[in-house]
C-alpha cells in the first residue's frame, strides 16, 4: 500500500481536565474521503484541528508525509498551505472581497504572481459556482455562497489534503444541498478529504470510508456499507438510530 | 463684564498673521500627533492584542510577556499624567543630551502621548476582530505578521475608526499644552497677542472661536471619510445582481 498522506499516531489532547481526544490512531491516503460522524462532544473538530495544529496535541503525533509536523525545523506555514481547512462558520476574510479572499494566501505564501493568483482563484470561483460574485463584499453573501467562496479559497492553494470542519452545521436548511454538491463533484475529481459532517447521507454516498468518535476516541471505523448497514459497536447503533429515526 | 466684539473683530483681521502662524502650527502638531501616534499605536497595539500562541518557543513567549508589561507601563505612565508635565519634563531632561529645539520636541512628545491613547484604542480594535479570521488566515499558511497586516489591522482600523479619528480633534485643542515649552502654537500665540494689548476677553474669544472651526472641519472631514470607508462596497452588490 501507498504511504499515507497524513498518519496520527496515539494522538492526545485536554481542555483542562477534559480528556478530549484519547489515544487517536488513523491515517489519511491519497485521493482518499473520509467521514468523521458523531455526536456533539465527541472530539471530532478537535481532532480535525489538531491536524491543522489550530489546536496542539499533549501527546502523540501527527505526521505528513512521513514527516512530524510538531517539528519546529519544519515550515509550518508551509505544512498548513498544504492542509486546507474549511470552517463551519466560513470565516471569509471580511475585508476583502470574493476573488481577494481566494488570492491573498497565493499571494503572500505560495508567492505566485498577481496574474496566476487571479486565474486560479477565478477557476476555483467557477468550479464552486461562485463566478458572478468575484467582486462582491464577502459579508454581503447568503451563507451558503460564503461557504462555496471559502472552499474555492482553500482550493485556490492547491492542497493535498480539505479539511472540512462541520461545513454545512451552521448554514440554513435550503442552503445545505449547494454546498454538499461542491463537496460531492471535489470529491469525484479525486480531491482528498476529510470531512467532519453531521450529514449522514453525505457520509454514506461519498466517503471511501467512515470514522465513527464517542467520547474521545475511534469507536468504530470503516467502509459506509459496514458502519451505515451494519455498525459492530453498541454506541454506533445507538448513534446512527437517532438519525434513523428522524 | 463686557465684551466689545467690535474690538474682537478688528483683533483677528489685524492680528490675523500672528494668529495665522498659530493655527499652522496647532495643525501640524494635530496632524503629526495623530498619525504617528497611529503608527506608535498600531505596533503597540499589536504587541499587546497578540494572542498566546502554544506554538510558541519559550524564548518567544518571554518576548510577549516582557513586551506586554514594558507596553503596558509605557501607557499607564502617559495616560495617568498630564502631557504638560511630559512636555516639559521630556524636553528639558533631553535637551543637554540632544539639543533639540521646542517645537521638535513638541512633535515627539504628541506622538508618544497620542501612541498611548492609540493603542489602547487598536489592542481593543484588534481584539474585537473575530479568531476565525486568525483560523483562516493560519489555515491558509499565513504568518503571524502577515495575518496582522493584510487581515487584523484592516478590520481593526475600520472598527476603531471614530475612536482614532477623534484623537485628531483631542490633539488640536490638546496642542494648547505645548505652550508650556514655549511652542508659538495657537494658543501662545493668543496670550502674546493678548498680553500686548492688555485684552484678554476679546482675544481668547477669537481663540476659541478658530478652535471651534477647527475643530469642526476635522470633525465633518472625518465623517467623510468614514462615511466613504462604509459605501465603498455595497455598489458591488448592485452590479453583478445578474
Amino acid at each position: 500500500m501507498e504511504n499515507p498522506i497524513i498518519k496520527v499516531d496515539h494522538l492526545q489532547k485536554h481542555f483542562g481536565d477534559l480528556k478530549v481526544l484519547n489515544d487517536i490512531d488513523f491515517s489519511v491516503n491519497k485521493g482518499e474521503v473520509i467521514s468523521i460522524i458523531g455526536s456533539s462532544g465527541s472530539g471530532k473538530s478537535t481532532l480535525l484541528r489538531c491536524i491543522n495544529l489550530l489546536e496542539i496535541p499533549d501527546g502523540g503525533s501527527i505526521s505528513f508525509h512521513g514527516k512530524d509536523i510538531m517539528d519546529r525545523s519544519q515550515s509550518l506555514t508551509d505544512y498548513r498551505s498544504k492542509v486546507g481547512m474549511v470552517f463551519q462558520s466560513f470565516n471569509l476574510f471580511n475585508n476583502k472581497n470574493v476573488l481577494d479572499n481566494c488570492i491573498i494566501g497565493q499571494r503572500k505564501v505560495l508567492k505566485r504572481n498577481k496574474d496566476e493568483a487571479k486565474a486560479i482563484a477565478q477557476e476555483n470561483l467557477k468550479k464552486v459556482g461562485m463566478s458572478a460574485f468575484e467582486h462582491a463584499d464577502s459579508t454581503k453573501l447568503s451563507g451558503g455562497q460564503k461557504q462555496r467562496v471559502a472552499i474555492a479559497r482553500a482550493l485556490s492553494m492547491n492542497p493535498e489534503v480539505l479539511l472540512f470542519d462541520e461545513p454545512t452545521s451552521a448554514l440554513d436548511p435550503e442552503m445545505v444541498g449547494e454546498v454538499l454538491e461542491v463537496m460531492k463533484d471535489l470529491a469525484a475529481q479525486g480531491l482528498t478529504m476529510v470531512v467532519v459532517t453531521h450529514e449522514m447521507q453525505f457520509a454514506k454516498d461519498v466517503s471511501d470510508r467512515v470514522i465513527f468518535m464517542d467520547k474521545g476516541v475511534i469507536a468504530e471505523e470503516g467502509t459506509p456499507e459496514e458502519i451505515f448497514e451494519n455498525p459492530k459497536n453498541p454506541r454506533t447503533q445507538q448513534f446512527l438510530s437517532r438519525y434513523s429515526a428522524r | 463684564m463686557t465684551i466689545d466684539l467690535g474690538y474682537a473683530w478688528d483683533t483677528l483681521i489685524n492680528s490675523w498673521p500672528m494668529f495665522w502662524y498659530g493655527i499652522k502650527l496647532t495643525v501640524a502638531f494635530a496632524v503629526v500627533g495623530t498619525v504617528f501616534g497611529f503608527l506608535i499605536g498600531l505596533i503597540i497595539g499589536a504587541i499587546r492584542g497578540m494572542p498566546a500562541d502554544p506554538l510558541d518557543s519559550p524564548f518567544t513567549k518571554f518576548m510577549k510577556k516582557f513586551g506586554k508589561a514594558l507596553t503596558g507601563l509605557y501607557i499607564w505612565v502617559f495616560r495617568g499624567t498630564p502631557m504638560m508635565i511630559q512636555a516639559c519634563f521630556i524636553y528639558y531632561l533631553l535637551r543637554p543630551v540632544i539639543n533639540w529645539g521646542p517645537v521638535t520636541a513638541g512633535f515627539v512628545i504628541i506622538s508618544i502621548n497620542t501612541g498611548a491613547y492609540m493603542a489602547e484604542i487598536l489592542r481593543s480594535g484588534i481584539q474585537s476582530v473575530d479568531p476565525g479570521q486568525t483560523e483562516a488566515a493560519k489555515s491558509l499558511g499565513m504568518t503571524n505578521l502577515q495575518t496582522m497586516i493584510f487581515v487584523i489591522f484592516p478590520q481593526a482600523i475600520k472598527n476603531t475608526f471614530p475612536a482614532i479619528g477623534n484623537q485628531l480633534v483631542v490633539n488640536l485643542k490638546d496642542s494648547c499644552m505645548m505652550n508650556a515649552i514655549s511652542v508659538t502654537e495657537l494658543f501662545f500665540q493668543s496670550s502674546s497677542i493678548a498680553g500686548s494689548k492688555m485684552r484678554f476677553v476679546e482675544v481668547y474669544l477669537d481663540t476659541a472661536i478658530i478652535y471651534l472651526v477647527l475643530t469642526t472641519a476635522a470633525t465633518w472631514l472625518l465623517n467623510v471619510i468614514e462615511r466613504k470607508m462604509t459605501n465603498k462596497k455595497t455598489v458591488a452588490l448592485k452590479e453583478m445582481s445578474c
